[in-house]
């Protein structure tokens, strides 16, 4: 008796045994998800309110969150101005990309301007040395995509507030 | 100008037929960013998956994806968008919390919320209701006079106006929404929403309800494209009812292929043959729309997953229902283990060792990372020989002692080391569900025995496991956050209660497995396959109650009462069942339709044989009309076939001679052979040999209901004990003394295993019994008696064939009545008694073959051979003294009445005298000598002579042979 080893199906990380890295992770998810929600700019009561609706769309209860703590980094990487213009432009919060393979890749934020596009990808944590890569592979796959445009990479670490060109 | 909605044929691929249409209508290489303004809406996730497929397809490189909703995501973003503050969903569990909350306080419903658990299954079948009311946009009006519900639903129906209007209040000031409340919301205020700048495609609808109604034709009435699929020359019920709602104008589009889905209609037996043709079935093809695997049951996905081919990919999308899980199972049992404790005896051990049977728990390794299943193995044969059915955790600490040691030793495990294994399970499985008193400390609780399963997959093994995985995911997403998040996580609920109601959140929750990377054979839940279409479609468990499920009758709104509260009719969940049925069987070029004929016994007991879906009878007519035939004659019909190895090459086990006649010389010369040894032989030589060959010891287990053994041990030590000062002597009426049988009894039973096993009613009842029984055997012995012998051993010596065979026996008593002697051998429990012994016997041949047709003759001819070899060896053969003796059983249960091989009187008789003398004389030793010999001689070690025997005999379960 076996089950196949070519089934194929999502398996989630588990984390029970991990509860600090589960809330970690859920924190990523929540701010992640918050700053898609955003189509300018926001003020402190902006961003207060889409962390809540984030909070909501992962059906978490808000009540056991301590909101500054996930407004404060936020509140900070707005005050960067690299950071504020790509929330005036126009802009693809969580795009799309479905490579040659058929792999679907979410993309943060692709921000579209009159000297090109910037891939703009968010990082909640510490500094992993995959991240770079990720960027990169991404401006590979969007250069084909939109071929005649200049394509930019960038990371944003947001709980140290700073942005890298990659 | 009418708006129109496009119709895509059943022939067409409804999926690949908008991927080109969005490419047609928005893909430009030179300005790429056009898919990425459009979204998709589908009634589910999984099209998501194949559209992107055919549009890399169709585009022949990586692009910009389209955004993709199911309608569930689509309205819960839109809805905290339109909320201010965003509001928390409640589940299922909470919602019900909620309503209890307020019914408690309306003070009319005590029959159903006295306590939440009480009002929990109304709670969640009222949550429901009004989950749909809100769906449907529907204020919830209330129902006076309700009739054909239970008295418990009828408060509820009778106000449910006000208590949704009190529910409403408390979502409303406590900021909690629920899912069917956001589908009214949205559609309340969808004209308010931002949505304009992305061009809307509505896909693959069917049935909406009318919150979807509302939502999809406001997006449609502003410009979105709308796309059924359907024969457009015949509208399924609820497309003609769309049609006419929205004016829509129908604009067909033109199918690819012509040719019609060949059906194959397939009666199997049961599941696994079902399985076994649905394997042959498909095809070794890797594109994940050739073939798809169809369970309408989920039960049958196990065993499909064991039967698919080597090499075969393979995706699987559907619900697995958590209850029938191996991880819910364990956390059954420790509910069980603490549900069956008593105050003052503990846990019934069946429970406990329930759980350490667990799998889950033996695949744990001791703290030296040796085999933990080994300690539990030890733990549990200790528990058994130990014999007490209840115990506290502490007595089991010095069950693994010194005695162990050499054993755990050979394995690498020291005795400390065993107690500590023990010790851990105990205190992080066992002890927490003792202390459980909230739903907060129920949630501690299941994540310590997720945890605590867990720790043996670390190290990577899990991703072996990818059910179990999921299994395990889902108890941490679903189950957990349920009861640690819930409103009532601190509210002190009784441990039952608690327990239940874990029982009935599972009880609504499915695994959610899905089938990613795209590839391969798909297996898929009838819902799931929606808008999907596949080249070969296999489906499985086509029968009656299967698909259309049966549908339990809502107790809270049966059937009647659903237009009294404005709710569309059951009927339209089997339309829509069946739509879905029909879009995926005519969009397939080749259809395998199979159902199961065999019995099948259902929850009450009762069996019947399973008929085919009415939707297979429908297609099965619809075949008929259109080639002008029946086409009964063409359902194939599945043989039941089985294994050659399923029948038995030979009716025994072969006989090792060697071995048997060593055994046999050594029993001769030594102790003798007994007649329980010969009887077990004539009754069936496997038994002999599992018992005297092989030494196979019956299994040992706590002793909880009367073993008849036991029972046996102890009256036979009373009744020797009581006898005992009258050896040798007269035992008279004058010297009857029931109160010390009595007490000899009581305490012959406090010594033995049943003293300590039997609970005190049962002990009760046994004590009752055995004195009534015992006072009736005292008050039948009418005259004086002399009593030669108690518990007496007797040997005798036969030559046969040349070789000396001693016999052995010991006999209950003999008595002296008059100048005749008496064997008797007390009797518990019912025995054939030997009547008519000497008619039967005095013609009885040996048989001359040494096979099992003669032995099963000789066991026809003589049932027992206990009674005859008793009068032998107390005779010794000798004639005068076998003139003078006979013998009994004492049948306890009956009054002590005597039933005898010849009866004292008869014996006296001189002609029948002789007959007996010469009985035991010569065909006696002749029968000994033929069941020696069949014994030593005959090939095989054959099965019963009598098929009942198979029933109480403890090598049953694993006895190849048994009838």
């Amino acid at each position: 008796m076996r089950i196949p080893e070519e089934l194929r199906i999502v398996t989630h990380p588990l984390a029970l045994g991990n509860p600090e890295r589960a809330r970690a992770v859920k924190r990523g998810e929540v701010i992640h998800l918050a700053l898609s929600l955003l189509s300018s700019p926001p003020s402190s009561r902006d961003l207060e309110t889409v962390i809540r609706r984030a909070l909501c769309l992962l059906g978490e209860d808000p009540k056991t969150w301590d909101l500054d703590a996930l407004l404060g980094p936020l509140e900070a990487l707005f005050r960067n101005p690299k950071v504020n213009t790509w929330f005036k432009a126009k802009a693809y919060p969580e795009l799309e990309v479905v490579d040659v393979q058929g792999k679907l890749h979410r993309i943060d934020r692709v921000v579209l301007s009159e000297d090109g596009v910037e891939v703009i990808e968010f990082k909640v944590g510490q500094r992993e040395p995959w991240h770079r890569g990720q960027v990169k592979g991404y401006v590979e796959l969007l250069r084909r995509v939109l071929p005649s445009r200049p394509i930019r990479g960038w990371l944003v670490y947001v709980d140290e507030g700073v942005v890298l060109a990659v | 100008m009418r708006k129109k909605i496009r119709v895509v044929p059943y022939r067409e691929n409804l999926l690949r037929y908008l991927a080109q249409e969005l490419y047609k209508a928005h893909f430009d290489p030179e300005g790429p960013l056009g898919l990425a303004r459009i979204t998709v809406l589908f009634p589910h996730r999984r099209p998501a998956l194949y559209l992107r497929h055919y549009l890399r397809e169709v585009i022949g490189g990586p692009f910009l994806s389209p955004r993709i909703y199911a309608i569930e995501d689509f309205v819960h973003y839109l809805a905290v968008k339109l909320e201010e503050p965003p509001r928390r969903v409640l589940g299922i569990a909470d919602q019900a919390w909620l309503l209890y909350q307020g019914i408690k306080k309306r003070g009319v419903f005590q029959k159903v919320s006295t306590s939440f658990d009480k009002f929990f299954p109304w709670g969640v079948r009222l949550a429901s209701l009004l989950e749909e009311l809100y769906r449907e946009l529907i204020e919830p009006p209330s129902v006076p006079y309700p009739e054909g519900v239970p008295d418990e639903a009828k408060p509820l129906l009778e106000d449910l106006h006000g208590i949704w209007s009190d529910y409403e209040a408390m979502l409303e000031a406590q900021g909690f929404t629920t899912p069917g409340r956001r589908f009214k919301e949205v559609a309340s205020r969808v004209a308010d929403l931002e949505l304009k700048g992305t061009h809307f495609w509505i896909v693959g609808f069917y049935a909406l309800t009318a919150s979807e109604n509302r939502i999809l034709r406001h997006l449609w009435e502003n410009g979105a494209e709308v796309l059924w699929q359907a024969e457009i020359e015949d509208l399924p019920p609820l497309y003609r009812r769309w049609k006419e709602d929205w004016r829509a104008e129908l604009q067909g589009v033109k199918p690819r292929r012509d040719a019609p889905t060949r059906v194959h209609f397939i009666e199997a037996y049961d599941l696994h043959s079902e399985v076994l043709r649905a394997k042959e079935a498909i095809v070794k093809d890797g594109r994940p729309d050739a073939q798809a695997l169809v369970l309408p049951d989920p039960a049958a996905l196990i065993p499909l997953l064991h039967e698919l081919p080597d090499g075969q990919e393979v995706n699987v999308t559907l619900g697995y229902p958590l209850e029938r899980t191996a991880i819910f199972a364990l956390i059954e049992e420790l509910m069980r283990l603490q549900e069956g404790q008593e105050p003052s005896r503990g846990y019934y051990h069946r429970d406990y060792l329930d759980v350490i049977r667990h799998p889950f728990v033996k695949r744990r390794l001791t703290p030296s990372g040796r085999e933990g299943r080994i300690v539990l193995h030890l733990l549990e044969e200790r528990i058994k020989e130990r014999g007490k059915p209840y115990f506290h955790l502490q007595e089991l600490k010095g069950l693994i002692d010194q005695r162990a040691e050499a054993f755990l030793a050979s394995e690498g495990i020291s005795l400390q080391e065993a107690s500590l294994f023990i010790e851990e399970l105990h205190r992080r499985l066992v002890l927490p569900w003792g202390e459980v008193k909230t739903a907060a400390q129920l949630a501690a609780c299941l994540r310590e025995v997720v945890e605590f399963v867990l720790d043996p997959f670390i190290g990577g093994q899990l991703e072996r496991y990818p059910l179990e995985n999921e299994f395990l995911y889902c108890l941490q997403t679903q189950i957990i956050p349920a009861l640690e998040n819930s409103l009532f996580r601190d509210e002190p609920i009784g441990q039952g209660l608690l327990f239940n109601l874990l029982r009935r959140l599972v009880a609504l929750t499915r695994t959610p497995f899905e089938g990613q990377p795209l590839v391969g054979l798909q297996v898929l839940g009838l819902l799931e396959t929606r808008l999907l279409s596949f080249e070969r479609v296999v489906i499985l468990d086509l029968n009656e109650g299967t698909l259309p499920s049966h549908e339990d009758v809502d107790p809270l709104l049966p059937p009647s009462l659903r237009s009294a509260v404005g709710l569309p009719e059951r009927e339209r969940e089997e339309e829509i069942v069946w739509y879905h049925f029909e879009r995926l069987l005519k969009s397939s070029k080749e259809a395998y339709l199979i159902w199961q004929s065999a019995v099948a016994t259902s929850e009450e007991g009762l069996e019947s044989k399973r008929s085919r879906s009415r939707f297979v009878e429908r297609i099965l007519w619809e075949e008929e009309r259109r080639r002008g035939r029946s086409l009964e004659e063409e359902v194939e019909r599945l043989p039941l076939s089985l294994p050659s190895s399923c029948f038995l090459a030979q009716e025994g086990i072969e006989k090792d001679r060697h071995r048997v006649k060593a055994f046999l010389m050594a029993k001769a010369q030594g102790e003798g052979i007994s007649p329980s040894l010969l009887n077990t032989y004539l009754n069936c030589p496997l038994r002999f040999y599992y018992r005297y060959i092989l030494r196979l010891s019956p299994p040992v287990d706590v002793l909880e209901e009367t073993d008849a053994g036991v029972l046996g041990e102890v009256i036979h030590g009373a009744l020797e004990a009581y006898f005992r000062p009258f050896l040798r002597r007269t035992y008279r009426v004058a010297d009857r003394d029931p109160e010390r049988l009595i007490g000899l009894f009581l305490q012959h039973l406090e010594d033995s295993r049943l003293g300590e096993g039997l609970s005190p009613e049962k002990r009760f009842f046994v004590e009752e019994v055995a004195k009534f029984r015992l006072r009736r055997y005292l008050e039948g012995i009418k005259g004086p008696v002399w009593i030669e012998a108690l518990e007496r051993p007797f040997r005798l010596t036969l030559n046969l064939e040349g070789f000396e065979w001693t016999f052995y026996g010991k006999v209950d008593r003999i008595d002296r009545r008059g100048d005749l002697r008496v064997i008797l051998d007390y009797k518990t429990s019912h025995v054939k008694p030997p009547g008519a012994f000497l008619e039967k016997v005095s013609t009885l041949q040996p048989p001359s073959s040494l096979d099992y047709e003669g032995l099963k003759g000789l066991k026809q001819g003589m049932e027992d051979l206990q009674l005859p070899l008793y009068v032998l060896l107390v005779s010794q053969g000798l004639q005068e003294e076998l003139r003078r003796t006979t013998a009994a059983y004492v049948m306890l249960h009956q009054q002590g009445e005597e039933k005898f091989l010849l009866r004292p009187e008869k014996l006296k008789d001189r002609e029948i005298q002789g007959v007996w003398v010469q009985w035991f004389k010569v065909a006696l030793p002749r029968i000994l000598q033929y069941l020696l010999r069949h014994i030593l001689e005959a090939p095989l070690y054959f099965r019963a002579t009598d098929d009942g025997l198979c029933r109480s005999c403890d090598y049953e379960p694993s006895c190849h042979f048994a009838w």
